[in-house]
């Protein structure tokens, strides 16, 4: 009776202290935001796949230090709005050490600055823009590409693309007028100023358009034989069926999502892929070796190989997963500082991800410093994607242009 | 601009208000006879649009012929729809039906989501990559048939509304629903018929849109919305002005895509908009309703 009382009394006066240590199976818990629904919600819906394999793996390989690794999946719906006020909620009621966003740049936005205010480990895994980083922001980090990344890769194909080419080519760039589509092509066309390259038109258009006939007819005025294209899956489709109903077929490299999917074959003629020898920029690449176990385990699953969208929070998880061991070790309690600190110390070597990246490792911005864009091409009727630049990386040559 | 760009834009931006005008029509057609303003309408173009999607899929259907069984399905959806849902609705105010239409709108779009996902559908067909050039002007053959079965479907229903026996009945409803009953004529069964009806020829439009453009969960609110821009700005309950607001409309687009670089479409069509109600606040006709 007296030892049930002693134990009763230590357990309060412990959990008054506020000293009390994690029990070994005290589930982490990070919430996870991401658009379910909403204009992107092919974004949330694919981060909810990969996330659950994610977990499940972590999990059945012992978890974090033995204890389980819990996920709770917040919808954005991709808006600035809902976004802080999810963020909100979920800073009140979970008391977390660190959240993990899987959204675009718009809700990343307003949902860091919520982190930031709260003092709250905000691991950003989706959002590309720069702009994050020059917020003076203490406790954002990113292990995304950056809009840098993505610029840097389409322009050095561009100019591998032109090198020997008399006259030169002409290039132009296209974009949706969203802060992703502009703050990018704005980037595209700095760099081809610094490169020399001659740019023959710049277009951008709307998201609620819905006849790109008009906009590929000016595109084809303009004379460009190689467009960036900074885009989604709706624009792509309804880009491309445009150009094939012009006989349009420049050489196209997009930048985002679209041009990439996965189900872009099954949506437009893999014939009019092939004619604009189809490239895009991007981060994930089903053919890395480093990929392959998670690839197999998504394709198993869900019947499908998985999206560059699928990738981002598959890979964020298992950074965090990095940070959470180190901050979690010896039963320590997980707190935000720990997070960060752990976060700081990480250094993950590239074939331990499933990015082409050749490390993870951030500096006082939070900036993952290893972090590369690639460019693949689609190949064989849209039945693969080859990686062809940067060079050294590729697995195949660029096609050459016509 | 050269001459090709306004001529390909022109001619697009018309083929492309012809199918807008088609889909507004039955919001057009149900305001006109119930004062009902269904905030749901293009979910229920979207509900269509994926009937037309799983047709294709499990029974190789191309997208005209999903039509055969789109347009019957969803007639007695819409008839379902409007003895469950909309029929208590008659005599709410304006705002409760916005309010509950708009509340139907999300269950069905989350449906949407539930069930197929985020992800984008299609239709590819031979008929959807069909295209004639005529001195350079890609004119798409899908819009073509679009133009053909809406200016057909608009006839049709300006026939039997104004030469038919039936057509006086639904005009006298509409007129004063109340002194229609007092001589005799059906209106609840008229109100039932109108609804379904529309909801039938949303079939239609799911069938000819599904050959060239796509389907997401998001797609029902972006009709919603053009199809409430369209219907007020013809004039809210006239036919004859939602088909010509429709080819407006999608005459602005076009050639607002054309002539600015960027994010003027919307801003352009919305400018019109304003511009038509400032001067003509009954429609472009000046025969709505200002409800």
């Amino acid at each position: 009776m007296h030892f049930h009382a002693l134990k009763l009394f230590v357990a309060c006066a412990a959990i008054a202290a506020g000293s009390f240590p994690a029990l070994a199976a005290d589930p982490i818990l990070v919430p996870v935001l991401t658009p379910l629904t909403g204009a992107i919600a092919d974004l949330g819906q694919d981060t909810k796949k990969s996330v659950a394999i994610a977990v499940e793996q972590i999990n059945a390989a012992g978890g974090i230090n033995g204890r389980p690794l819990v996920v709770e999946l917040v919808d954005t719906q991709g808006r600035p709005d809902i976004a802080r006020r999810e963020t909100e909620r979920v800073m009140n009621t979970k008391k977390g050490a660190v959240v993990l966003g899987c959204d675009g740049s718009a809700g990343t936005s307003v949902a860091a600055q919520v982190a930031e205010q709260a003092g709250v480990v905000y691991m950003n895994s989706g959002a590309v823009s720069e702009e994050f980083f020059q917020r003076g922001y203490t406790w954002y980090f990113s292990d995304q590409v950056t809009g840098t990344d993505e610029a840097g890769a389409a322009i050095g194909l561009v100019e591998h693309l032109f090198r020997s080419r008399n006259p030169a080519p002409r290039v132009a760039f296209l974009y949706e007028d969203s802060p992703r589509g502009t703050g990018t092509t704005q980037l595209l066309k700095d760099m081809a100023a610094k490169k020399g390259i001659p740019v023959a038109a710049t277009l951008s258009y709307n998201r609620a358009e819905r006849n790109m006939l008009p906009l590929i007819t000016k595109l084809r005025e303009s004379g460009a034989t190689v467009v960036v294209w900074t885009n989604y899956l709706e624009d792509t489709v309804a880009g491309l069926s445009a150009m094939r109903d012009l006989g349009y077929f420049p050489y196209v490299i997009g930048v985002g999502n679209g041009a990439g999917h996965a189900r872009l074959p099954t949506l437009i003629s893999p014939e009019v892929m092939q004619k604009v020898r189809l490239s895009v920029v991007d981060y994930f690449n089903t053919d890395l070796p480093r990929a392959s176990a998670f690839v197999a385990a998504y394709s198993k699953r869900y019947g499908v190989p998985p999206s560059g969208y699928a990738s981002l929070c598959y890979r964020g998880i298992h950074t965090l997963k990095e940070a959470l061991t180190i901050a979690s070790r010896g039963g320590a309690a997980v707190t935000p500082a720990s997070v960060k600190a752990a976060l700081m110390t990480l250094d993950i070597p590239g074939d331990k991800t499933i990015a082409p990246y050749r490390f993870i490792k951030f500096d006082k911005t939070g900036r993952n410093l290893g972090t590369q864009s690639i460019v693949q091409q689609w190949r064989d009727n849209g039945t693969k994607k080859v990686t062809i630049w940067p060079l050294d990386v590729a697995n195949s040559k660029p096609d050459a242009l016509p | 601009m050269s001459l090709e760009l306004l001529l390909q834009s022109t001619l697009s931006g018309l083929l492309m208000g012809a199918m807008y005008a088609l889909i507004s029509i039955p919001l057009a057609m149900s305001f006109g006879v119930m004062r009902v303003l269904n905030f749901a309408h293009g979910e229920l173009l979207m509900c269509a649009m994926y009937g037309a999607v799983l047709l294709n899929k499990h029974f190789g259907m191309g997208p005209y012929t999903t039509i055969l069984v789109l347009a019957p399905a969803m007639g007695l959806v819409g008839f379902a729809l409007f003895h469950g849902l909309i029929k208590p609705l008659l005599k709410s105010s304006m705002l409760m039906q916005a309010q509950f239409t708009l509340g139907l709108s999300f269950v069905i779009q989350s449906a949407a989501l539930l069930i197929f996902g985020a992800d984008l559908f299609n239709i590819r067909s031979p008929v959807g990559v069909a295209v004639l050039t005529v001195a350079g002007i890609a004119i798409s053959v899908p819009l073509i048939i679009g133009l053909a079965v809406s200016m057909s479907i608009c006839g049709a229903l300006a026939w039997v509304l104004l030469k038919t026996e039936w057509g006086y009945r639904v005009r006298a409803t509409a007129q004063d629903p109340a002194m229609a009953l007092m001589c005799g004529i059906p209106v609840p069964r008229i109100h039932a018929a109108i609804f379904a009806g529309g909801t039938a020829i949303l079939g239609i439009a799911a069938g000819c849109l599904m050959a060239f453009f796509h389907v997401t969960p998001h797609v029902g609110v972006q009709f919603s919305l053009l199809s409430l821009l369209i219907v007020v700005l013809g004039g809210l309950g006239d036919l004859k002005g939602t088909f010509y607001a429709g080819l407006l409309i999608g005459l602005t687009e076009s050639l607002a895509s054309a002539l600015f670089n960027s994010a003027a479409t919307p801003a352009a069509v919305y400018i019109l908009f304003g511009v038509v109600l400032l001067f003509r606040p009954k429609g472009l006709f000046g025969r709505g309703s200002v409800a």
